[in-house]
């Protein structure tokens, strides 16, 4: 059937104010604004990202304290009776092994944190998570379905260094996509309620 | 009955050494059964997210495995 008539789009197409917001291209940081050189498996051609966040730096001072401790768990029980027992073969195959296990630790932790990305498209809202080495999550939602836009800053530490949860509210599939602990929630859902608008 | 015999031998000659040096290799063989998946998953997280640190990450993946397989061979030949 021939069309009869086509309303002309309403909506505005100028670039939503919070777009504009500074933030760093680094590829290591917590807030990653139009990144250049970063793209994820499922993007479209004509699909451009605009933010890429995961946890806020401070997030990993924990494991990296413990990696640390790990580190010189050695040094501190070299004359440990039951370690300075073992013929000094051993006692080299044991240090080998301790300083294998701190590196996968260390190297596991720092994969654990720098692919558990949220990005947000001028299309979608993707997060990836990845818990273990095993198990790996991936959900997106499109912008025009998202309902509730949510941020969550709890505690003193979170509220002085500025981070916290995003929680979106979605018509898709999956009910519900969380953000955990991003720098700037607050630029998020503005940036997530302008984009819907 | 001289098999029994002969298993009995070997066993009274097993010292705690060896013994030790068995416990090495399986801890060292699963470390790198554990550094292989790490390189897979890093090959397959790398895919999902592409970046220009990728490169690095499979990298280091792979050294570990590499070293992994090292220490095993060094534990077979040394210890």
């Amino acid at each position: 059937m021939p069309e009869l008539y086509k309303a002309k789009s309403t909506k505005n197409k100028a670039e939503p104010v919070s777009l504009k917001l500074e933030g760093s291209h680094n590829l290591l940081a917590s807030f990653v604004t139009r990144p250049k050189s970063i793209n994820f498996e499922s993007q479209k051609d004509d699909e451009t990202i605009l933010l890429l966040v995961r946890k806020h730096w401070l997030t990993n001072f924990p494991w990296i304290f413990f990696g640390l401790v790990l580190l010189v768990v050695p040094i501190i029980f070299r004359n440990f009776p039951a370690i300075a027992l073992l013929p000094i073969k051993f006692q080299i195959f044991v240090f080998i092994g301790w300083y294998l296990i701190v590196l996968a630790y260390f190297f596991d932790r720092f994969l654990d944190w720098f692919f558990n990305v949220g990005i947000i498209t001028d299309q979608r809202v993707i997060d990836i998570d990845f818990y273990g080495l095993l198990y790996k999550e991936i959900s997106d939602a499109e912008l025009s379905k998202i309902q509730d836009v949510t941020q969550k800053v709890v505690g003193a530490i979170r509220t002085v260094f500025d981070f916290g949860n995003v929680v979106i509210q979605t018509a898709g599939e999956k009910a519900m996509l969380e953000f955990e602990d991003i720098p700037h929630p607050d630029r998020v859902v503005k940036l997530l309620q302008d984009l819907n608008s | 009955m001289n098999n029994w015999e002969n298993l009995v031998g070997f066993l009274t000659q097993i010292t705690p050494w060896q013994i030790g040096k068995v416990l090495v290799l399986l801890a060292v063989a699963v470390y790198i059964a554990f550094a292989f998946v790490l390189f897979r998953q890093v090959t397959e997280m790398g895919e999902l997210l592409k970046s220009s640190l990728n490169f690095w990450l499979k990298l280091i993946a792979f050294l570990l495995l590499l070293i992994s397989i090292g220490v095993f061979i060094a534990a077979i030949l040394f210890l």
